[in-house]
């Protein structure tokens, strides 16, 4: 309790003990070592799994992914047909234009417009379509409908149609169901079809797997037949892959070119800054202190826990008996009864003071069984009131009130 | 290394210049770049400007005891050894209970100069603090960063336990004062020892006349007795399972450490000698053979760092403790529980060893709560736990009739309550020359 006692170590350098950034970077030194391993072996993994692919999209002519269909365009340009790949609308209806009478091969990406495909058919010789969605199908060939997905095995042709016929045997993933004086080929469970001629002006054929033209699957069953008998009709083809010139440049502006330029570099601020913050508040101001606390239990949980027992289970006559045998004992020493006295000679102690008939405090004090938890109340009230007269009667100052 | 808000600020300030380039993303972007750069920068510079807190030498003082419920100054010196200034804010890093204040010290040190810095730490709680080290955060001279070092630097401080029950002390000893010859007031009994002989006062006792005396002089002479001296107490603290329950916010162990200290200052200013023993299974504490005010600097000293086990109580072992420290007669205080025969059973097991050469009390404190619940009949439920509680207190008075009939003295009494009682108790043994 006096201020005289100074501690006063003497502190050295080596008293600090958070490392320097020297010695953190040495102990560091394996796990950084380990990271950048793993992130050698990761893009190493990864360059070798992603060799084959050069995220061009699916069916392009130039493409050598498994997805593409270099081989099928190098094959016919080898046999002589002149191929045009295009990626608008418009410069595929200009290659038809100048070239006359070609072959029209559309690929349906997400950006094809089906309300351009009308005009272009025009031009056309003839269509070849590979795997089109509906509202390409309502404006082309509204006799043909989906039919769902038959799950790219191969299937016979069993049709008349020539190319069909030689082919023999081909992918077939979605299907289509037909009306009118539309051919299908290819059948599948009778009345689906995975390739369907619609004749017309511009003979239109559909195909439903793209994997019939595409490099990975082309040598599969006759597929190869197929691809190149369907393409290489006349001498002259378009390969039309809808691509981003098609998205139309008098349509609404997007949010994106409507927000002004400082928006994004404004989030990308904000987002440093609360990670600023972040760091700035979340920096621990030292070391955790750590200390052991004693145990403390709460005095009296044995008795709530007794209480609830006995209310769970009804035991409504050990409760009252508990209480009966408290009140006997303060009775017994009120009346200054001997250690011995029984609860009847109690009871019997205690009607004679009060006055009140023997039967109905050896009721209260001994015999009543309580069938309900509302006779238990009631005993214990009695049992309450009838202490109450007792000590009050007893009461050594001798004022008998009530 | 740390960062301030104001880095934080500097940084949010950035949108400005972004957005008053406007339009073009390329050019907010580059601006963006530009800005984060120049943030960077000047924050780098600002933690290389900081003063090393690496240079620092720290020294404590501070008081090596204080009684809970006091506060006390902890002081820092700190000298900067470095060359630079430093702006520190300072942590020192005392344990939770130790009351040191959630605000950090904010402290200005010239290069080769000493600053002080002072806490008032409060404790919570009895027993040993500790502060390991001193955390110190410079801050640069722009304020955006700072560099930040944990010092190790040790700091003690032993919280002894209150006493609060000191206060019943003055009306006890006036009552010991009674008990001695000093006053007027004679006490006889078996046990009081002839102290001398003086002249009749009115007012003495007339059957305190000795005659023989009186024949020898022309004047009535008494004799007066005082109280007896020299005996032994030996107070047996149970640090056992039981004593880790807290009734009425106190720990029953504080509560038994209060009646102890009580006990102890009234039977050493009584000039009998008392020794203390905490157990459980093992000898938690022990204080013997001093006396006045250095028994109580022991006792607390003793009692700090004791804190309840989760253990079952070894009674077995208390009659060797006892006759360890005395062979004598001796007064022999048990601090324990009597809740039910089935947990007081290895107590009343011993209880017939210590009675037979000691006279014995056991002390155990009662949770007014339990009083309460019995008198409380409201409702269906309240009956339910005035039930058990009766319960409770049937099972408790079994237990202190047992311990009546191995020829102990029971006290029992509330947190408040208690120590009083035990001092009371010891003072009627006293008068009654049963020590």
């Amino acid at each position: 309790m006096s201020m005289t006692d100074t501690r006063a170590p003497e502190i050295g350098e080596d008293a600090v003990i958070t490392p320097r950034f020297r010695t953190r970077l040495r102990r560091a030194v394996f796990w950084i070592v380990m990271a950048a391993f793993g992130l050698l072996v990761v893009a190493v993994v990864s360059s070798m799994a992603g060799a084959g692919s050069t995220g061009a999209p699916p069916l392009d002519p130039t493409s050598a992914d498994p997805e593409g269909a270099k081989a099928v365009a190098e094959v016919l340009e080898a046999e002589g047909v002149t191929v045009t790949a295009v990626a608008s609308a418009d410069d595929a209806l200009g290659a038809l234009e100048s070239a006359g009478d070609a072959t029209l091969f559309v690929v349906d990406t997400p950006y094809l417009d089906p309300s351009r495909l009308a005009g272009l058919a025009g031009a056309a010789g003839s269509i070849v379509l590979v795997d089109p969605s509906f509202p390409v199908l309502q404006e082309l060939a509204p006799d043909v409908r989906i039919a769902g997905s038959a799950g790219g095995d191969g299937v016979d042709a069993e049709c008349s149609d020539p190319t069909s016929e030689r082919a023999e045997r081909a992918t077939v993933d979605n299907t289509y169901r037909i009306d009118g004086d539309v051919e299908g080929c290819f059948p599948v469970d009778g009345d689906r079809f995975g390739v369907v001629s619609v004749p017309g002006a511009t003979p239109l054929t559909i195909v439903g797997s793209p994997a019939v033209f595409a490099n990975g699957s082309v040598t599969n069953y006759g597929n190869a037949a197929l691809a190149l008998g369907l393409l290489g009709a006349s001498d002259e083809l378009v390969w039309y892959v809808p691509g981003l010139a098609d998205v139309e440049a008098d349509a609404p502006p997007t949010i994106g070119e409507l927000t002004p330029g400082w928006v994004v570099p404004s989030l990308l601020l904000v987002l440093l800054a609360t990670v600023a913050a972040g760091v700035w508040r979340g920096r621990r101001f030292g070391p955790l202190v750590v200390e052991p606390l004693p145990v403390t239990v709460r005095a009296g949980e044995t008795m709530e826990g007794r209480a609830r027992l006995y209310q769970r289970t009804s035991a409504r006559l050990r409760a009252l008996d508990s209480l009966r045998i408290g009140a006997i004992e303060r009775i017994a020493s009120l009346l200054a009864l001997s250690r011995h006295a029984d609860a009847g000679d109690v009871s019997a102690a205690a009607a004679a003071l009060t006055g009140r008939s023997p039967n109905e405090v050896r009721s209260i004090l001994i015999d009543a069984v309580p069938r309900s938890d509302a006779e238990l109340v009631g005993l214990s009230d009695a049992l309450t009131i009838l202490e109450a007269q007792i000590r009050t009667l007893t009461d050594p100052t001798g004022r008998r009130a009530r | 290394m740390a960062v301030t808000g104001w880095f934080v600020a500097l940084l949010c300030l950035g949108v400005v210049p972004v957005v008053a380039v406007g339009a073009d993303p390329s050019r907010s972007f580059a601006v963006l770049a530009g800005w984060i750069a120049l943030s960077i920068l000047l924050l780098v510079i600002d933690v290389a400007l900081a003063g090393s807190p690496r240079s620092l030498r720290i020294t404590r003082s501070i008081a090596d005891r204080v009684r809970l419920g006091e506060a006390t100054t902890s002081e820092l010196l700190i000298v900067n050894t470095g060359r630079r200034t430093v702006r520190a804010l300072v942590r020192d890093g005392w344990q939770p209970t130790a009351g040191a204040p959630f605000e950090r010290s904010r402290v200005i040190i010239p290069a080769g100069e000493r600053r002080r810095i002072e806490q008032t730490l409060r404790p919570v709680r009895r027993g040993e603090r500790r502060s390991e080290h001193v955390t110190v955060r410079s801050v640069g001279p722009l304020h955006l960063g700072a560099r930040q070092a944990t010092i190790a630097s040790r700091g003690v401080l032993r919280v002894l336990p209150p006493f609060n029950a000191r206060k019943h002390l003055p009306s006890r000893l006036a009552r010991l004062r009674e008990l001695d010859g000093a006053t007027s007031v004679m006490v006889r009994g078996q046990g009081t020892e002839f102290d001398s002989l003086r002249e009749y006062v009115r007012g003495d006792d007339v059957r305190s006349i000795d005659w023989r005396a009186t024949a020898r002089r022309s004047d009535l002479v008494v004799r007066t007795w005082r109280p007896e001296r020299d005996r032994r107490v030996v107070v047996v603290v149970d640090t056992a399972r039981t004593s880790a329950a807290r009734i009425a916010d106190e720990v029953r162990l504080d509560t038994a450490f209060e009646a102890t200290l009580l006990l102890s200052a009234l039977a050493t200013r009584a000039d009998d000698r008392v020794d203390f023993l905490a157990v459980d299974r093992r000898v938690r504490g022990r204080v013997t053979g001093a006396t006045g005010a250095d028994l109580l600097a022991k006792l607390v000293d003793s009692m700090a760092d004791i804190d309840p086990d989760l253990i079952e109580m070894d009674w077995d072992a208390v009659p060797g403790h006892v006759r360890q420290i005395t062979s004598r007669h001796a007064f022999v205080v048990l601090l324990t529980s009597i809740e039910t025969p089935g947990a007081s059973s290895g107590l009343l097991a011993v209880l017939p060893q210590l009675t037979r050469s000691h006279t014995v009390a056991v002390v155990s404190v009662t949770d007014p709560a339990v009083i309460e619940a019995r008198n409380d009949r409201g409702d269906r439920e309240a009956v339910y736990r005035a039930a058990a509680a009766e319960r409770a207190v049937l099972d408790a008075a079994r237990v202190a009739a047992a311990v009546r009939r191995s020829g102990a003295d029971v006290v029992t009494g509330s947190p408040s309550d208690l120590p009083p009682a035990l001092a009371d108790h010891y003072l009627a043994l006293k008068a009654a020359g049963r020590l």
